[in-house]
């Protein structure tokens, strides 16, 4: 083994430890006309609402006390619906040579998604708890929570001169399903508390699905599944600047069989709960405390079953038109959408400039789990390595409190051969 | 194939990393929450067992009770005592006899039990019991010896016992079961009383070398009749009194259970002496007292009617007894009973006597008095306490097991209140404590607040009648030490005081009188996310 791979191998070390980052918009084939053939490390993470502070956002993704502070932040800007979303994955994947118009790819990925719509009463609920609720109703109507935790396995070729210019990609994953809770309610879904708290009625109206819970971690093995991902450039000649670049790319289109140790829940009903009737108080033991948890509420408010079903996986449609004006600018625009996430349909523009082996990025966008997100990146591309470093959503970091989106990826290749 | 090795190596090592970049994450905050907890109701039945209160046509509840004072049973009445005879089979003549020759010049003979107080039996079923029969032969050879009880029957057959007597120095003793069976008592003429009839058969054993007799040698027994109980007698019982000491029956009408001031407005007792014996009783009772132990008083009880108090036989048809019942009942208008009952007796004393056959001619069943063990002679105390008196207030004291050691859901609890909403139809009001105690029964604290633990009465009318439920609401305060205290609790020890309403008028409890209870939990709980 070389010095000088083992100085690689360091280096590369340091930087995954420090930072956190992925291949931008999750995908693997977007980089590979700046890598070629390489050996990539990929991290990303995406997060925003538009009705959590980046503070909250934090605390919940990498834990901590949620203090009153924190929580009162993000409340005053609640609105009547809101979204949030968190994405992060990372993956090492490799394109190697296959032949002169086409290379490999292998790559094994992990991938975590949380997405959700929420009513101001959800979150309030949620968070601050019923007590503010006495002798009122909570709604809880078209709220849905998606949870989803998996790892791939992921085949694929890229064939890199159709026409002689144009790329297509294609891969193929299997999937490891880890942990999923879902859950949805309806239309009329809603919480009330009686004033002196000895009544609850909950219009339940929901859907609710839960992956084994007695089996987490990364070993665990609670649902299979499959995906693709298509993935399409080519240039063309259009009449605003030299030249012009369409990317068309959709990938993790590809669904999740959870095995029967999964439990779905679902209830459409009024259900008044008015605590455990006990015959006489006399006779109230510690057993009685020990059935009020919440498996046993779970189970006693709606219809439970133990079977296995399937589950789509978000996917992440992206389309980028790049117009270079002349060779050190190009300007992006883009829209960007993920299927089945809470996501609002994304639009954005990023111009670039290349100053030798290095390229300036910007972005704006709108839409996503935020409103307005601004980002950079910084690309530096030479003979044998690849490094991007970006965040689309840099607004979280720079005002936490009053912008709540916020992103980091990264992409680290070897270039090879 | 460098580059391939460096790429394998690129990708073990990063998925080495990402793995160890997984980490368990754990978000927590604190949530305000109201839940209700428990539905219930308490009610007076609660207390004593609803089987116990019943209730009158205006709906007033009457406390009826049972209890059982004093019993006799058969060993009561006659008793089998344990009896031990001794019988030598001596041969009247010097002969050398050979194996398997019977001795058959043994007559049948009768065994008689002494029964004292003039009991006549003529049949005593065997409950349980044993002969215990100690074989010795003076002989050189083995001798067998038949012995049988043809009074004695189990499944139509007599009571045989066959044994081989091994010559002495060797003793053999064996014992032998009666229980089952059925043994004539009239002796070989069937004229006499007590008596079993008994028959010997002597063989020199059939393996045996013949042996050469004396004038006087032979086997001997030792036969003893041991702890017979029996089942079923018949005869007749003899002219006897059986003497009752004075002795104390437990009555505990209401464990734990104290009042200030307690009067009764009316009461009743009724002794129901049962009899299940076929024969008849006269029976005397004296100084019937009610004690209440915890507050030291004692009220005897005044009425002529418990001096030669006449009980007639009970009856059969087959083994179905049908016992008759003499009831001597206790008001207010012939005795002290309400101060009596009043009292809150958790303890009654009796003293007297009962005679058998007092009639004359005192056998005047012609020795068919019965009796089974299963019956015998039982007195019942039943009471009837209408709900209507005047006190200053009861004390109730309950006492409840509990193990909250592995309560998870108190784990994440930090502050708040458990809040009692009761809605009280009782006529007084009801202050409650309650002490967690440890395995040692020492108290480690109580539940409730001083000055804000009582649930009030309902709405009065001035004659005491409760027209309208009262709402109540109790906190009882949680915080992070009581629940430490709370895994700690072995048992929970609730003394509730109900204060009553100014009396005269008398207070009543009627059978829609209840407390409705709703228990809400009203807490500062930490969710933790993981």
């Amino acid at each position: 083994m070389s010095v000088k791979f083992v100085r690689v191998v360091v280096f590369s070390f340091f930087v995954l430890v420090d930072t956190l980052a992925r291949a931008q918009y999750n995908t693997n084939f977007l980089n590979y006309g700046s890598t070629g053939r390489c050996v990539s490390a990929n991290l990303n993470f995406d997060a925003g609402s538009n009705g959590m502070s980046s503070g909250l956002v934090n605390k919940l993704v990498w834990g901590g006390y949620i203090d009153q502070k924190t929580k009162d932040e993000s409340a005053k800007y609640l609105r009547a619906k809101n979204n949030f979303g968190i994405d992060l994955n990372y993956d090492v994947s490799a394109f190697v040579k296959g032949n002169s118009k086409f290379d490999f790819l292998v790559g094994f990925k992990n991938q975590e998604l949380l997405n959700a719509t929420y009513s101001r009463d959800f979150f309030n609920l949620m968070f601050y708890g019923n007590q503010a609720y006495r002798g009122k109703i909570a709604d809880l109507g078209n709220c849905n929570v998606n949870a989803l935790r998996f790892q791939e396995v992921k085949f694929g070729a890229i064939m890199h001169k159709v026409d002689s210019v144009g790329k297509i990609g294609i891969s193929l994953s299997f999937i490891k399903g880890e942990q999923l809770f879902y859950i949805k309610t309806n239309q009329f879904s809603s919480l009330y508390t009686s004033m002196d708290g000895s009544e609850l009625w909950f219009n339940s109206n929901f859907n609710m699905a839960i992956s084994d819970t007695n089996s987490k971690g990364l070993g665990s093995f609670n649902g299979v599944g499959a995906s693709a991902d298509l993935f399409f450039e080519t240039p063309y000649k259009s009449r605003v600047g030299k030249r012009s670049v369409l990317i068309v790319n959709a990938n993790n289109i590809g669904f999740i069989h959870w095995r029967n140790n999964s439990v779905q829940y679902s209830s459409d009903s009024t259900l008044r709960y008015t605590g455990y009737n006990v015959t006489s108080i006399l006779d109230l033991k510690d057993s009685t405390l020990n059935r009020i948890n919440g498996d046993s509420l779970l189970r006693s408010l709606a219809n439970a079953r133990s079977e296995d079903f399937n589950v789509n996986i978000p996917t992440n449609l992206l389309i980028i038109n790049k117009i270079y004006f002349s060779e050190p600018f190009c300007f992006s625009f883009g829209f960007r959408y993920i299927f089945n996430a809470n996501y609002k349909p994304y639009v954005f523009v990023e111009p670039e400039y290349r100053v030798k082996n290095v390229t300036f990025g910007l972005h704006t966008g709108y839409g996503g789990y935020f409103r307005l997100n601004v980002g950079a990146s910084v690309t530096w591309s030479s003979k044998n390595w690849f490094l991007k470093i970006g965040s689309n959503s840099l607004q979280g970091y720079i005002v936490p409190k009053s912008a709540f989106g916020q992103g980091v990826f990264f992409s680290l290749a070897k270039k090879l051969k | 194939m460098v580059v391939v090795n460096r790429v394998v190596l690129f990708l073990a090592f990063f998925s080495i990393l990402f793995i160890g970049c997984r980490k368990p994450i754990n978000t927590n905050w604190d949530v305000d929450v109201v839940l209700p907890i428990v539905k219930s109701e308490l009610n007076i039945k609660n207390f004593a067992g609803d089987s116990i209160f019943l209730a009158d046509n205006t709906g007033l509840l009457h406390f009826k009770v049972t209890r059982e004072i004093t019993s006799l049973k058969i060993d009561s009445l006659l008793k089998l005592p344990d009896t031990t005879i001794i019988k030598t089979f001596t041969i009247p003549t010097i002969a050398k006899l050979p194996p398997g020759y019977a001795l058959t010049f043994f007559p049948p003979t009768e065994l008689e039990f002494d029964i004292s107080n003039g009991v006549a039996l003529k049949r005593v079923d065997i409950r349980s019991g044993q002969i215990i029969i100690k074989f010795m032969n003076d002989l050189l050879q083995p001798l067998d010896l038949l012995y049988v009880i043809p009074s004695a029957v189990k499944g139509g057959q007599p009571l045989k016992i066959f044994e081989t007597i091994p010559p002495l120095p060797s003793v053999l003793t064996k014992t032998y079961d009666v229980s089952g069976y059925s043994f004539n008592m009239r002796g070989i003429s069937g004229n006499v009383f007590n008596t079993i009839v008994q028959t010997n058969t002597v063989y020199v054993n059939p393996d045996a070398d013949s042996v050469f007799v004396n004038y006087g040698q032979g086997p001997k027994i030792e036969l003893s009749y041991k702890d017979i109980v029996p089942e079923y007698v018949e005869g007749y019982f003899g002219q006897q009194t059986i003497d009752i000491p004075l002795d104390t029956a437990k009555l505990d009408l209401v464990e734990n259970f104290h009042a200030a001031n307690f009067m009764l407005n009316d009461a009743s007792l009724t002794f129901n002496i049962l009899n299940g014996f076929g024969a008849e009783f006269s029976a005397n009772l004296s100084n019937i007292t009610s004690i209440n132990s915890g507050a030291g008083n004692v009220v005897p009880l005044t009425n002529n009617q418990l001096s030669n108090i006449n009980i007639n036989r009970a009856t059969r048809a087959g083994t179905t007894v049908f016992p008759t019942v003499k009831a001597l009942s206790f008001l207010s208008s012939n005795s002290n009973i309400v101060p009596f009952l009043s009292n809150l007796p958790d303890r009654l004393t009796y003293k007297g006597n009962i005679s058998v056959n007092p009639l004359s001619p005192s056998n005047i069943s012609g020795y068919n008095d019965f009796a089974f063990h299963d019956h015998g002679i039982r007195v019942m105390a039943d009471i009837d306490i209408p709900m209507r008196f005047n006190a200053d207030y009861f004390k109730l004291k309950s006492n409840t097991a509990v193990d909250f050691s592995n309560i998870e859901q108190l784990e994440n609890v930090k502050s708040g209140n458990f809040v009692i909403l009761a809605t009280s139809s009782y006529p007084f009001k009801a202050r409650l404590q309650a002490y967690m105690l440890d395995e040692q029964g020492l108290v480690i604290d109580s539940l409730f607040v001083p000055g804000k633990n009582s649930i009030e009465a309902g709405q009065l009318n001035s004659q005491n009648v409760v027209v309208a439920p009262v709402d109540s609401k109790v906190l009882i305060p949680i915080a992070p030490e009581k629940i430490t205290k709370l895994r700690k609790t072995k048992s929970i020890e609730i003394v509730t005081y109900f204060l009553m309403p100014p009396n005269p008028p008398d207070i009543k409890i009627y059978e829609n009188y209840t407390i409705k209870v709703n228990i809400v939990a009203e807490l500062n709980y930490n969710v933790t996310n993981k």
